[in-house]
């Protein structure tokens, strides 16, 4: 036999609600709580896990990043190899400051070569862009210059009409001039352009020539390229640079802000 | 009764042949490519282990180097000169106030072909990049990965790799300059417009924030250039 | 009030320690914590309708999570994990907002 029960009634349910909000332990409060505080728990690691690229990534992409990486492993092991050298040396030759000297030489070549302050010349490409239709805009000269710069650049500039070279570093910007070219790092050039790039020739090379890439683009849209590979491009266009205003050197122990 | 037993066996051979060949199946694809991405995964973290002994040793080494040249007038110029080509070339940590950029995904609501139009792409990075650069950034670093000379941003359909890292999305772009001027200046830019037009286009979100407190971009170690050699001294032209 | 505290408590944890999820139970987890939902909600409105019992809480928390689990798991086996977990998760979702709207009804009348 089925006693029926009336429906509870709000004012009866919002009691019961702020009976049970009330500070109260019982029997079954203690195994309550744990599952409770093992749902939150789960539930804040679930939500707080980031997801991670690699996961979702197709194979082909997985192959592609493995490729990258593999390159910038062996590059990097390289490096702690002329890293480790020079420690060595120094320290071997601590008091005696010549090995030290033409080390801080070698390096400051380097950083200049980078930075645009010092002229480089080596193996690399030749990239001349002719632009009879106009097609050459800002955004397709910086696609190129990642393309080369993917494809291990070491040093790059751009020439155009008038006789005017710049040198590309990392902070080169490219803009757009209406009607009349692009602006790289801030000087404005006209087009026939010549992009030098120091390099491995054929790497530069294969890379200009990717179907889909910005320069097969720029072909297709009627511009007139040639790339030619060469044992000795100079590059001497310098950069002038400008004491920063708002970076300042950081203590090598504080890396981590972004992430 | 009989033929219950016989139903029930039935049922029992055919969730027997399905497990059987769902896990034949499944594992041949799925163990393929769970060892893909946990060789993946594994090559990331040695890359980002060896990055980071790079960076310890070049340190040492700068400390070494500096003791050893301190006394020499000669020795101590080319300390400070490297130290200060290391900041533009972005070998060295930078700190300063500046702006930050963060592009993300857009809202992805059917899957397969529609994804991949509100997916940040490596030109949109390569614009934020440019425009910031364009308005006056001193340095800038996407998701930890400082730009430098040698940074090349590229898209491997869906990652995105900056010096040959992947980064995901929300993609955080710090760049250092004048705070003040900064997120203006980049929002008038080619970079700020190309981020207005793609939002509209593909619904690629972005925010701009100036920062005012110091934010600490990493260095990008490089190591000995394999192709590129200075120009002797004598053999350089003194005009451009 | 208590097990409400350790609902907090519990979540605080989470996010504060720094936990990552093994790679074997990534496809479970979220299964799980919807089905405790299931069970938390469930539980609210028993309280409202004053017929909680705190062994009846436990024993459908529990067995929830075990269930829903279990399907999830016999359909990777079977090969079709993906689409069970959505059928686990679609009739979860129902007695979820059935529960909800009694709660509602129960508190606001209407």
């Amino acid at each position: 036999m089925r006693v029926s029960i009336p429906p509870p009634t709000t004012t009866q349910a919002r009691q019961r609600l702020r009976r049970a909000l009330a500070l109260r332990s019982g029997r079954g409060t203690v195994i309550t709580t744990v599952l409770l505080a093992s749902l939150g728990f789960v539930a804040a690691v679930q939500i707080a896990s980031p997801d991670d690229v690699l996961d979702r990534a197709s194979r082909a992409d997985l192959i592609q990043v493995l490729d990258g990486l593999g390159a910038r492993s062996s590059q990097l092991e390289q490096e702690i190899d002329r890293l480790e050298q020079a420690r060595t040396d120094l320290v071997a030759g601590a008091g005696d400051s010549e090995a030290a000297l033409a080390e801080a030489q070698e390096r400051l070549d380097t950083l200049g070569i980078l930075a645009g302050s010092v002229p480089a010349q080596g193996p690399g490409v030749l990239l001349t862009i002719g632009d009879p239709e106009g097609v050459v805009d800002a955004a397709a000269m910086l696609g190129s210059i990642q393309e080369l710069r993917d494809a291990g650049a070491e040093a790059i500039q751009v020439s155009g009409s008038p006789d005017r070279a710049v040198r590309v570093v990392a902070s080169t910007a490219f803009v757009d001039v209406p009607n009349d070219g692009v602006a790289v790092g801030g000087v404005a050039l006209s087009p026939p352009y010549t992009v030098a790039a120091i390099g491995d020739p054929s790497t530069l090379a294969t890379a200009l020539g990717i179907p889909g890439g910005a320069v097969a683009s720029l072909k297709g849209a009627g511009a007139v390229i040639a790339v030619r590979e060469s044992p000795e491009v100079v590059v001497d266009a310098l950069h002038e640079a400008t004491e920063p205003a708002y970076a300042r050197p950081a203590d090598p122990d504080q890396s981590e802000t972004t992430g | 009764m009989l033929l219950t037993l016989v139903a029930l066996a039935l049922a029992g051979l055919l969730i027997a042949v399905l497990v059987v060949s769902g896990r034949e199946r499944a594992a041949s694809v799925s163990s393929e490519r769970s060892s893909l991405v946990a060789l993946a995964q594994q090559a990331r973290e040695e890359a980002s282990a060896l990055e980071e002994r790079v960076v310890e040793l070049d340190a040492e080494v700068s400390r070494l180097r500096d003791a050893a040249l301190g006394a020499e007038t000669v020795g101590s110029e080319l300390a400070t000169q490297i130290g200060t080509l290391g900041v533009t070339a972005g070998t060295e940590p930078v700190q300063g106030p500046g702006a930050k950029v963060v592009v993300s995904d857009g809202e992805t609501e059917v899957s397969g072909a529609e994804e991949s139009l509100s997916r940040v792409l490596d030109i949109d990075l390569q614009q934020v990049v440019n425009g910031l650069w364009a308005s006056g950034a001193e340095s800038v670093a996407i998701n930890g990965q400082r730009i430098g000379a040698l940074t090349a941003i590229r898209s491997v359909q869906e990652v995105i790799l900056v010096n040959y890292t992947p980064v995901v999305s929300p993609y955080e772009v710090l760049a250092i300059g004048d705070p003040r001027t900064l997120p203006t200046d980049f929002l008038r830019s080619s970079g700020g417009r190309w981020l207005q037009a793609v939002n509209l286009s593909s619904g690629i979100r972005f925010t701009i924030d100036s920062v005012s407190s110091r934010s600490v971009l990493p260095a990008q170690p490089v190591g000995a250039l394999r192709y590129a050699r200075p120009v002797p001294a004598d053999e350089r032209e003194d005009a451009q | 009030m208590i097990p409400v505290l350790g609902l907090i408590i519990g979540i605080v944890l989470g996010v504060v320690l720094d936990v990552s999820v093994p790679p074997a139970l990534e496809s479970y987890l979220p299964i799980a914590v919807v089905a405790a939902l299931d069970a938390l909600i469930g539980a609210g409105r028993a309280t409202l309708e004053g017929v909680f019992d705190d062994r009846v809480f436990v024993v459908s928390f529990i067995s929830n999570v075990l269930l829903a689990t279990l399907i999830v798991f016999v359909g990777n086996q079977l090969g079709v994990g993906a689409q069970l977990s959505t059928a686990v998760i679609v009739v979860l979702g129902i007695r979820i907002f059935t529960n909800a709207a009694a709660v509602r009804r129960l508190l606001l009348g209407a």
